[in-house]
C-alpha cells in the first residue's frame, strides 16, 4: 500500500529528534522523563523506533509531538493521548503473526482514509467494468463517524450499509466495526456483537476493518473476566474473540486463509477517543 | 469408524493403513511439525502448571455435574433457552429431530461437534427426512465421502488434495483444480448458499458456563458463527462434561486448548453465546434456542473412582498427535469415533466393549500421550485398565492366563526360561540369536533378530562376580528385570563393574522376579499384583537405593507399585521402595557422582535413544547425555530421540507390523546422525533396536549405556 513509506529517525540530541517519511518531518520533543530511568538515551531510542510503526497525521502545518517517557514509555500529543506501548507492541506483534494487518492511526479521518484505500483496492481486484460498486457495512458506527464515512464515500461509488445485512448474505466488500477490547497476549479483538447486523458484518465481509482504541488493549483474556462476566449477565449476549482472518488447515494441513469468514482482517489502533 | 469387531480383521485394517503411502507421509510430517509448533507456543508458559490447573478445575466440575447442570438450566431458562438432558445418544437424537419437526425445519446446517459424531446425529436426522450439511471444511469433506473423522481436530487429515479436488469436481459438476486455496474457496461458495437456505443450525460447544448459561465455541473457520447466527433455530448438543462453573474456568481452558491442539496461541474465533440472541429472521426477532446436554454414561463415569478423570478431557487431540501408533495407522484404525489414546477409552464407554476390545490392545504404552495431555489424564494406565476390565468380562484368552500364571510363580517362570535355553539350540545354531525360527509360522515377527536366552542367567553368575567393596559409600540392590537376567546378563555385569569402581556395595536379591508390567499389559492385573508383592518382599528395607538398568521396570516400580499395593498390608513398604528406585544413569550422576575423570577412550561418535519409560516415565533426560559425554564419546543427538522404538514389550508380539514400522523410523534417525554406535538404557529397546539393525544389515552397533561405560573405565 502507498501508505507504507520508508521512515527514518534522525536524532539531534536525546531530547529532540525527527522522523522523516520521505515527504514530511515529524518533530518530537522529550518533555518529561522518569528520573529513576537508568538509561534514558536507550529508552528514547526504543520509544522512537516504536514510533516508526505509527501513521502520523497532524491537523495543523506544524508536525510537532511531545514525547513523555517513563518506565513504560508514553507518547502524548495535545495532552489527549496515552499509550502503553509495551502492550501495543505485543498486541501488534501477535496480531501480525496471525496475518492481521495492524496500523496506528491518529484519528477517525485517517481510519476512514484507510478504509477507502481498501475499497479502491477491492474495486481494482474485482475488475468488473459493468458493476464497479463497492459496499461497506458499518452497522455499529456512532452517528458522527457514520456521517464522516458517508461523506467520504459519496463521490466514490461506495455504498454504506447500516442495516439489512441479511439481504447481502453472499458477502459485502468491507465491514467496518469498532472493537471493545484488544488482548495483547494473542493479538485478539473482543467485539460485543449482540446486534445481528454487527455480528453479520464481522462474518460475511470479505475484509473486516476494526477500530481499536489503544487504551483498550489488555494484557490477557483473564484481565477481561469482570467486563465479560458483566455483559454475560444480560438476557442475551454474543461476544466474539477474533484473532486474525478466518482460516483452515483441513486439507493436508496446509494453512489457507478465508474459509467462511473474512479473507483479511485490518486493525487500526486509534490514538484518540473511545469507541 | 471401525466396521469389524474381530481381531483378525482389525489387524487387516492396521495392515492396510500401514500400506497407505499418502497417509504415512502426511502423518510423519504432521507428527514432526506438531511437536515443534507445540513447543514454540508453550515457550512462555509452564505447561505442567496449566495442565494441573485444568485437572483441578475439571475434577471439581466433574464431581458436581448435576448441580452445575441445574444452575445452567435455571439461568438459561431465565434467558429464554430451552434446556434438555438426554440420557442416551438415541434420546439426544430424538430430541433434536423433534425440535426440527416443531419448527417445520427442512434444511439443517451443522458446525463441527464430536458429540454429534458420538450420537451419529446426522444419520438419525437424515432418516427422519432432514437435509443435513456439515459446514466445517474437513467435516463436509468426510460427510460427502460417507466417512467418519480420522482426527478430532482435523477430521480429513487422511485425505490428499487430489482426493478432495476429485470429490469437489463431483459435487460442483465442474472440474476443480488441486490448488488448496482454490478448493477452500469452492467450499466457501458452495456452503454459503447452504447457510442462506438453512432452517436450523446445530453446533457443539467447548464450554457450558453455569454461572451465566453461556456456551463457548473454539473454532477457526468461522462456520460455527454462521451456524449459530443465520438460521432462526439454534440447537447446541453438549456433553455434560463441558459444564464449568465460571467464565474464568473456561478462559483457563482457552489458554491451553488451541495451543495443545494445533500449536495456535488461540483459534481465529472464540465465541461466547449467552441467551436467545436477536435474530431478525425469526418470529419475534429472537433466536429459538435449545441446548441438549448429553449424558450417555458420563454421570456414571463421574462416580467411578478410576475413570472420573476421563471427564477432564477437553478434546484437543494432542494424545493422538504424539502417539507413535496413531502416526503409523491413522485415526480410522486407532479409534472408532473418538481418536487416539482418549479415543480408546471413550470408545469403551460410549460405543461399547465390542468396539473397544481390539483398540485398547493397540497401545504401545510409551506414555507420550500422558506427557502432553492438557488435563494430566493418566491415559496409558486407563487403557490398560479397560483392557483388564474387558478380559474380566469376556474371559481371558488362554495365552494371557498362562502368562499370568507363569509370571506369578517365579521358580516356574525361571525354570521355563532355563528349559527354553536348551530347547532353543536347534534355532540358535550356537549363536546368541534365534536364527532358524520356522518363519512360515512367524512371518510377520521376522522384522528383527530375536536374541537367544543366555548360557547362564545373571542370577547364576552373581556369586562368582560379586565384587568386594571396602568402605562402601552406599548400599544398593539391583533390580534386573527378566530380560537382563536371562538374555543380557552382560549388561548387568558391566553395571556392577562401574558401581564397584565408585565404591558402591551392590546386592542382588534372589527372590526378585518379573516386575509385573507385562502382566498388566496383557490385562492380567491379579498376576501383576502378586509379583509386585513378591518383589516388595524380596527387597531388604536397609538398602539405600534400588537401581535398575531397565527403564520399564524402574518406572513400573516407581509409579505403579504404590497404587497396585495400596489396599494390601505392603502399602507402606511399596511406597518406600518406589521412592528408592532409580535408573542406572540417574544413580550414577545424581548419587554416585560419576564424572569424566572416571573414564578414558577415543571420541567415537555415538547417538542415543531415550527409552519411553526413562525420559517420560522416570523423567530422566539429561543424565544419559552427560554420561555419554563423560565417557569421552562424541555425542550426536538423533532426531526424535524421545519417540518410542516400537518395542512396547508384549505389544511388539501382538502388532509386529506396527512395531516394525516404528522401528524403521527410529533406525533411520539413528543412522542419519552418522554415528555407528547407538546407545540406550533399557534392555527392551536394545532387543528391538539391535535385532532390527542386524536384520536390516544396518551399519549400527546397539549397546546398553552400561556396557560402554564399563569398557571405558579408567
Amino acid at each position: 500500500m502507498s501508505r507504507k513509506k520508508e521512515k527514518k529517525i534522525f536524532f539531534l540530541d536525546m531530547g529532540m529528534f525527527f522522523i522523516n517519511n520521505g515527504m514530511t518531518n515529524y518533530w518530537f520533543f522529550v518533555v518529561k522523563r522518569d528520573p529513576a530511568l537508568c538509561d534514558p538515551a536507550a529508552t528514547v531510542k526504543r520509544a522512537a523506533s516504536q514510533l516508526l510503526s505509527y501513521s502520523f497525521r497532524c491537523p495543523g502545518r506544524l508536525h510537532l509531538f511531545q514525547l513523555c517517557y517513563f518506565e513504560q514509555p508514553q507518547l502524548r500529543r495535545g495532552g489527549k493521548m496515552t499509550i502503553n506501548s509495551d502492550l501495543q507492541r505485543l498486541f501488534t506483534e501477535k496480531a501480525q503473526a496471525v496475518s492481521a494487518h495492524v496500523q496506528v492511526v491518529a484519528d477517525r479521518q485517517a481510519a476512514f482514509d484507510y478504509a477507502l484505500e481498501l475499497c479502491e483496492r477491492r474495486r481494482r481486484d474485482k475488475g468488473d467494468a459493468q458493476d464497479d460498486r463497492v459496499t461497506i457495512a458499518a452497522p455499529a458506527l456512532v452517528k458522527e463517524d457514520l456521517e464522516l464515512l458517508k461523506s467520504l464515500c459519496k463521490s466514490r461509488k461506495i455504498q454504506v450499509l447500516r442495516e439489512g445485512l441479511r439481504d447481502n448474505m453472499r458477502g459485502v466488500d468491507l465491514g467496518c466495526t469498532y472493537a471493545d477490547f484488544g488482548i495483547a497476549e494473542t493479538g485478539t479483538l473482543v467485539i460485543n456483537s449482540t446486534d445481528e447486523d454487527l455480528r453479520l458484518a464481522t462474518m460475511i465481509s470479505d475484509i473486516h476493518l476494526a477500530l481499536l482504541p489503544l487504551s483498550r488493549i489488555r494484557q490477557d483474556a483473564s484481565s477481561l473476566t469482570a467486563d465479560l462476566q458483566n455483559v454475560m449477565t444480560d438476557p442475551a449476549n454474543f461476544t466474539a474473540f477474533i484473532t486474525g482472518p478466518s482460516r483452515t488447515a483441513d486439507i493436508e494441513r496446509v494453512l489457507a486463509i478465508g474459509v467462511h469468514g473474512p479473507l483479511e482482517l485490518h486493525i487500526l489502533l486509534l490514538e484518540d477517543g473511545q469507541c | 469408524m471401525l466396521k469389524t469387531t474381530d481381531m483378525k480383521s482389525y489387524k487387516k485394517g492396521v495392515q492396510e493403513s500401514l500400506e497407505n503411502d499418502f497417509l504415512r507421509k502426511a502423518m510423519d510430517t504432521f507428527a514432526v511439525a506438531y511437536r515443534s509448533g507445540r513447543k514454540k507456543t508453550f515457550c512462555d508458559f509452564d505447561f505442567a502448571e496449566l495442565a494441573g490447573d485444568i485437572a483441578t478445575l475439571k475434577d471439581k466440575a466433574g464431581a458436581n455435574l448435576m448441580s452445575l447442570y441445574e444452575d445452567f438450566k435455571a439461568q438459561a431458562e431465565r434467558k429464554g433457552i430451552k434446556v434438555h438432558l438426554a440420557k442416551t445418544a438415541a434420546e439426544a437424537n430424538a430430541i433434536i429431530a423433534e425440535i426440527g419437526k416443531e419448527n417445520q425445519v427442512k434444511k439443517v446446517i451443522k458446525s463441527k461437534s464430536m458429540t454429534a459424531e458420538e450420537t451419529h446425529l446426522n444419520t438419525h436426522l437424515e432418516e427422519k427426512g432432514f437435509e443435513v450439511t456439515e459446514t466445517d471444511l474437513g467435516e463436509w469433506i468426510i460427510q460427502l465421502r460417507h466417512e467418519g473423522p480420522s482426527h478430532m481436530v482435523m477430521p480429513a487429515i487422511h485425505l490428499s488434495r487430489n482426493q478432495v479436488a476429485d470429490l469437489f469436481s463431483d459435487v460442483t459438476g465442474t472440474k476443480q483444480e488441486t490448488e488448496i486455496e482454490r478448493l477452500v474457496k469452492v467450499a466457501r461458495t458452495e456452503l454459503r448458499q447452504k447457510f442462506i437456505e438453512a432452517d436450523m443450525g446445530i453446533s457443539g460447544a467447548n464450554f457450558a458456563i453455569a454461572e451465566s448459561a453461556t456456551i463457548g465455541l473454539v473454532t477457526n473457520e468461522g462456520n460455527a458463527r454462521l451456524v449459530t447466527t443465520v438460521p432462526p433455530v439454534h440447537v447446541a448438543l453438549i456433553g455434560l462434561e463441558k459444564l464449568v462453573p465460571t467464565l474464568s474456568d473456561a478462559l483457563k481452558i482457552v489458554k491451553i486448548l488451541p495451543r495443545n491442539a494445533t500449536g495456535q496461541a488461540i483459534t481465529s474465533y472464540v465465541t461466547w453465546i449467552t441467551g436467545a440472541n436477536p435474530c431478525l429472521f425469526a418470529e419475534g426477532k429472537k433466536k429459538i434456542m435449545h441446548i441438549v446436554f448429553l449424558d450417555n454414561g458420563r454421570l456414571a463415569m463421574s462416580e467411578d473412582p478410576d475413570f472420573s478423570q476421563v471427564l477432564r478431557c477437553v478434546r484437543c487431540g494432542a494424545c493422538a498427535n504424539v502417539c507413535p501408533v496413531y502416526r503409523m495407522v491413522g485415526g480410522h484404525t486407532l479409534g472408532h469415533i473418538y481418536i487416539g489414546a482418549i479415543g480408546l477409552i471413550l470408545t469403551y464407554f460410549f460405543h461399547g466393549r465390542d468396539k473397544a476390545k481390539n483398540l485398547v490392545q493397540n497401545c504401545i504404552n510409551c506414555g507420550a500421550c500422558k506427557s502432553v495431555c492438557a488435563a494430566g489424564i493418566d491415559l496409558p494406565r486407563l487403557i490398560k485398565s479397560i483392557h483388564a476390565r474387558i478380559q474380566d468380562n469376556d474371559g481371558h484368552p488362554l495365552q494371557s492366563i498362562l502368562l499370568g500364571k507363569v509370571l506369578k510363580n517365579r521358580s516356574l517362570f525361571h525354570k521355563l526360561l532355563r528349559t527354553a535355553r536348551v530347547a532353543q539350540k536347534p534355532v540358535t545354531g550356537g549363536s546368541t540369536y534365534l536364527r532358524h525360527l520356522p518363519m512360515v509360522l512367524f512371518k510377520e515377527h521376522n522384522f528383527r533378530r530375536l536374541p537367544a536366552i543366555a548360557a547362564k542367567p545373571f542370577r547364576d553368575i552373581w556369586d562368582e562376580i560379586k565384587p568386594e567393596v571396602k568402605d562402601p559409600v552406599c548400599r544398593i540392590a539391583l533390580f534386573s528385570g527378566c530380560v537382563q537376567d536371562f538374555v543380557y546378563p552382560e549388561q548387568l555385569q558391566a553395571a556392577v563393574k562401574v558401581l564397584a569402581k565408585k565404591s558402591i556395595a551392590v546386592e542382588f536379591p534372589m527372590d526378585q522376579g518379573c516386575c509385573g508390567l507385562p502382566a498388566e499389559m496383557m490385562g492380567e492385573n491379579t498376576a501383576g499384583k502378586e509379583v509386585a508383592m513378591q518383589n516388595v518382599e524380596a527387597f531388604d528395607s536397609n538398602i539405600d537405593y534400588i537401581v535398575s538398568l531397565c527403564a520399564s521396570c524402574a518406572s513400573h516400580i516407581r509409579h505403579a507399585y504404590p497404587r497396585i499395593l495400596s489396599d494390601t498390608g505392603k502399602a507402606a513398604q511399596a511406597t518406600a521402595i518406589a521412592g528408592k528406585t532409580m535408573s542406572f544413569s540417574q544413580f550414577l550422576k545424581d548419587v554416585a557422582g560419576v564424572t569424566s575423570e572416571d573414564f578414558t577412550g577415543s571420541n567415537t561418535p555415538a547417538t542415543y535413544h531415550a527409552p519411553c519409560h526413562l525420559c517420560r516415565g522416570m523423567g530422566v533426560r539429561e543424565q544419559p547425555h552427560s554420561l555419554i559425554n563423560d565417557a569421552g564419546l562424541s555425542f550426536l543427538p538423533a532426531a526424535e530421540e524421545e519417540t518410542c522404538c516400537g518395542f512396547g514389550g508384549t505389544y511388539s508380539g501382538k502388532f509386529p507390523a506396527v512395531s516394525s514400522e516404528i522401528l524403521n523410523k527410529k533406525l533411520d534417525d539413528a543412522v542419519a546422525t552418522g554415528a555407528k554406535l547407538l546407545l540406550t538404557e533399557c534392555p527392551g529397546c536394545v532387543l528391538q533396536l539391535r535385532g532390527g539393525a542386524l536384520m536390516q544389515g544396518r551399519d549400527l552397533v546397539v549397546r546398553h549405556l552400561a556396557e560402554v561405560l564399563a569398557e571405558r573405565l579408567k
